[in-house]
């Protein structure tokens, strides 16, 4: 019981006692032999069955009563503080199950370090129970990027103990414990309305500060980690040329913790070949190697390059890699050349409806390039680019695409003169990770499928979105019309501007380099790019390592690439260890006292003395 | 029906009167009987019973059933003979009835001066070797819950003869509070077991506080004629507690309770004025005229009225009240004369 609906109690009680006393009926109760003849006889009219008198202060019996029940409760009171108790105790324990719980240490994973401290847990709150009151109550959960609860509360104890270390695998790489700290501070549904009193985490990651200062509820941290030795590849970085996208080195970062292993290599085998590259770490733990200075990346017969750590350590996940290399067979373009327009450098013959002449499309796939004027006059079911739109996507969406059903491609810009390329730094050409929040809420689910790449450029005042439909989508029509609308309608500014992706483009050796190359004709560089992407010579992913659910390298898995989780596979921090589950936790006074004893014995001796004062009153 | 069921009597209810005070009475006979024809009436003379008075010489014409010819061949000459004599029957004999109505258990004490006064009336007869028939009047009988209707009810009886049922006669009265073996305000006394006691000569003394429901005051005023019919003689001492209880709850709120209330009746209410209590003390009287209005009963009558003073019955002095009541009212002392024991 609380200690406000104590004082509200001993307040109740109290009153209802002084209104008790204070209380006379109005109608004194009279036995009368006669009372038979009273039976016919008109009742008072008064409804009023009792009276209020002023209290009887002198009334020692009162006083003594009032003084009783101010002792009880004042034992109840300090019975409930001084008192351990069980009542109502609910803990919640969470279980790491990341990857890097299945690091060695000591001869044993984390795992089954972990399992032990669950065990340890449940001996405690074992203990507890044995004692009178509710039996408490266990909720198990594992956490690593969420929260997954496992079953539901249980006070059958003997249920968890049947858990082995076995039990636990990782299911991601990676822990988010800013997952578990929404999760421990989220509004209790009205599903789930189970809210523990008591929390245990249980892991290999340094307790956080919001655990130690957690307010609401004691938040018991286990960290089952201790610093061992351990190396792994960290970060794989590609050296893309600026303009063309041609693939010129893979940069592989590598980290020791700890002590870093004598005589480390990388083993990169791919396309029949291998090749071993030594690793010199620094005074820091940390190395580099460039696969530009092995033969092997320079093959035409790789596309696929694997990377393997060598040696063992204690997480032995981030020793292996892989990179997926891009298409050699490239697309040629002379961009260079300013007197012969970018679309014959590709081999076709630009016939727009200025000329009025029909494409040549002898040998060559069947391609109008024409401006939103020009749609109506392209047959049903062939490709088009669309060039030259003034209004933007915006209006395009709206007016003449709706319309033009047949439209399967298009690229936008805002003029001819391309002015939006003239502060563009080409640099941002290379292809990163499309992590916008915004887009990847709205519009992952609808074109995250093979084939589909995200780019972008950035200036101070101008966004340029790079997106590209592969030919055989089935959303190329409805499905990018409405992402293209939504696009828009969010962009305050009515700034972008939409073309194909830059795929892959080699310059000839020797040419220039693509930083003086002037804006116009970066335009037709980004121009030629896109109609090599419509003819189907499209991209190829850079490289690919791991993601969330396959710490082994996976060439099924979506192209965009995660970085490794910072941390994953650190073993260098210090541990913290932590003693078991306190028993303070399930307690608010720090020594159970047995003081609640006397205000009860006094009670009971006045509460005596009040029932002889009573009864030598009845005798007398 | 003769019971041998008994009452407990309380110590602390003790007859306020010794046995000494009480052997100075003995009942009164001749005076209320003139009329008994002859053959009828008891005396206490030499006669012809089973009580052995002595020897005598026998005499031609004597019954020679008496002759005692054990002592006539021990004794004297061969043709004297000894015939036995024996006492007359002249024993008198008075049937007491106690009312046991729940109206008689009232913080009043009525109860006690009624189970008092049988005590004190049955002392002196037994003192005297006369027959007592003790009757406790609606009360309920043995069979009460043999039928479950109102005809179960009836009284009980225990008749004593001689000086030595005095010293079981404390418990054959109590001042029992079992309200739950009282007559109830619908019941009509059934009577007719007294009735059969009521021989010629037989004083019959009725003590309460005539408030029982009018069928039951009808139903003993025609036991009491058909008594006087039988030249019994009736006498009746009326316990009277109204004028007490009204003094009790004059002029303040009260909530009535008492025999014949049911236990959920909470309407009985009232802020007691002077015309309630004069209603009331009209319905008491019409009930009492129930009986007294069909049997006259001259000087055979008295009233023993609560005073007025002290509205709690632990104030009242039931004893004083009682010796002050025993030694000045005019049935006991027609009933009962100086005299002693013979």
């Amino acid at each position: 019981m609380s200690l406000p609906l104590l004082a509200f109690s001993s307040l109740a009680a109290m009153t209802a006692l002084t209104v008790h006393r204070m209380r006379r009926a109005r109608f004194t109760p009279v036995e009368l032999s006669t009372a038979r003849f009273f039976l016919n006889e008109p009742p008072s009219e008064s409804q009023r069955q009792w009276v209020l008198c002023p209290p009887q202060w002198r009334d020692r019996s009162y006083l003594l009563q009032m003084a009783t029940l101010a002792l009880l409760l004042l034992a109840v009171a300090v019975e409930g503080l001084t008192t351990p108790r069980a009542d109502g105790l609910r803990v919640e324990i969470f279980v790491d199950i990341s990857g890097s719980m299945d690091t060695q240490q000591d001869g044993q994973r984390r795992f089954e370090m972990a399992h032990e401290r669950l065990r340890e847990t449940l001996d405690t709150i074992e203990r507890i129970s044995a004692e009178p009151g509710e039996p408490p109550e266990v909720r198990l959960a594992t956490f690593d990027q969420d929260v997954v609860p496992r079953g539901r509360a249980t006070s059958d104890l003997a249920t968890l103990r049947k858990l082995t270390a076995r039990d636990f695998a990782p299911r991601l790489i990676g822990t988010n414990l800013a997952a578990l700290q929404r999760y421990l501070n989220r509004r209790p549904t009205s599903e789930d309305d189970w809210s523990p009193t008591h929390v245990v985490v249980i892991s290999d990651q340094p307790v956080p500060r919001w655990a130690v200062e957690s307010q609401d509820r004691p938040v018991q941290w286990l960290d089952v980690a201790r610093a061992v030795d351990s190396h792994g590849i960290t970060r794989i970085e590609p050296k893309a040329d600026a303009l063309t996208g041609r693939l010129n080195n893979v940069r592989v970062h590598l980290r020791a913790w700890g002590t870093p292993p004598a005589n480390t290599s990388l083993q990169v085998t791919g396309g029949g070949e291998q090749e071993s590259a030594a690793v010199r770490w620094d005074d820091d733990g940390y190395a580099r190697v460039n696969l530009e200075d092995l033969a092997i990346f320079h093959s035409q017969q790789a596309s696929v390059l694997n990377l393997e750590l060598s040696g063992t350590d204690a997480w032995p996940h981030d020793n292996v890699a892989a990179v997926q290399l891009p298409d050699r067979s490239e697309l040629t373009v002379r961009w260079q050349v300013t007197n012969v327009s970018p679309p014959e450098l590709a081999g076709w013959k630009l016939q727009g409806p200025a000329e009025g002449d029909a494409v040549s499309t002898a040998g060559l796939p069947s391609l109008v390039v024409t401006d939103c004027a020009g749609l109506a006059s392209v047959p049903d079911h062939v490709p088009v680019l669309l060039v030259g739109s003034p209004a933007g996507p915006r209006d395009l969406v709206q007016s003449e695409i709706e319309a033009a059903e047949k439209l399967e491609w298009f690229v936008c810009s805002v003029s001819d003169d391309q002015p939006f390329l003239q502060d563009v730094n080409l640099d941002a050409l290379e292809r990163e990770p499309f992590m916008r929040p915004e887009f990847v809420a709205d519009l992952l689910p609808a074109f995250h499928r093979a084939g589909f790449h995200h780019g972008n450029l950035r200036t101070e005042d101008v966004r340029v979105e790079l997106l590209a439909f592969p030919a055989e989508s089935e959303t190329s029509t409805a499905s990018s019309r409405m992402a293209l609308g939504r696009i828009n309608s969010k962009d305050r500014h009515g700034r972008l501007v939409w073309m194909p992706l830059l795929p892959r483009l080699s310059r000839e050796p020797g040419a220039e380099s693509p930083e003086s190359v002037d804006a116009n004709e970066a335009w037709q560089v980004v121009f030629l790019n896109s109609v090599s992407w419509l003819l189907n010579r499209g991209d190829t992913q850079l490289f690919e390592l791991t993601d969330q659910t396959h710490s082994q390298p996976n060439y099924d898995a979506a192209p965009f690439r995660l970085p490794l989780h910072p941390g994953e596979g650190d073993t260098s921090h210090a541990a913290k260890h932590q003693t078991m589950f306190d028993p303070s936790l399930r307690v608010t006074a720090e020594q159970p006292g047995r003081w609640w004893q006397l205000p009860l014995l006094l009670s009971l001796i006045v509460l005596t003395v009040e029932r002889c004062l009573v009864l030598s009153r009845g005798k007398g | 029906m003769i019971s041998r069921n008994s009452l407990q009597i309380r110590d602390a209810n003790s007859l306020p009167l010794s046995n000494a005070e009480l052997q100075q009475y003995r009942l009164q006979l001749d005076r209320r009987v003139p009329t008994v024809p002859p053959g009828e009436r008891l005396m206490r003379k030499r006669g012809q019973s089973l009580e052995f008075r002595e020897y005598d010489a026998y005499q031609p014409g004597d019954d020679v059933r008496f002759i005692d010819w054990r002592l006539s061949l021990s004794r004297g000459a061969p043709w004297e003979m000894w015939k036995k004599t024996f006492d007359t029957e002249e024993a008198a004999r008075i049937v007491v009835s106690v009312d046991q109505s729940a109206t008689l258990d009232a913080a009043s004490g009525k109860s006690t001066i009624a189970a008092w006064l049988a005590e004190a009336v049955s002392r002196v007869a037994l003192l005297g070797r006369d027959h007592v028939v003790l009757h406790r009047m609606w009360t309920r009988g043995e069979d009460e819950f043999a039928s479950g209707t109102d005809s179960a009810w009836r009284g009980r009886l225990s008749e004593l003869r001689g000086p030595a049922a005095v010293a079981g006669l404390r418990d054959q009265f109590g001042d029992s509070a079992d309200a739950g073996s009282r007559v109830g305000d619908s019941t009509t006394g059934d009577l007719s077991s007294v009735v059969r006691f009521l021989k010629p000569g037989v004083i019959w003394l009725i003590v309460s506080d005539f408030l029982a429901p009018p069928e039951c005051l009808q139903q003993l005023a025609a036991s009491v004629s058909a008594a006087r019919q039988r030249r019994a003689v009736v006498a009746v001492i009326e316990l009277d507690s109204w004028p007490w209880e009204r003094a009790r709850i004059a002029e303040r709120p009260v909530r009535v309770a008492g025999p014949g209330i049911g236990l959920d009746e909470d309407r009985l209410r009232f802020d007691v004025q002077n015309d309630l209590l004069e209603r009331i003390t009209q319905k008491i009287d019409a009930n009492r005229d129930t009986f007294f209005r069909r049997v006259p009963l001259g000087s055979l009558r008295s009233r023993w009225a609560w005073p007025v003073g002290g509205t709690r019955s632990s104030q009242l002095d039931l004893k004083t009240l009682f010796r002050d009541w025993f030694t000045s009212d005019s049935v006991v002392s027609d009933l009962l004369i100086p005299g002693g024991t013979q």
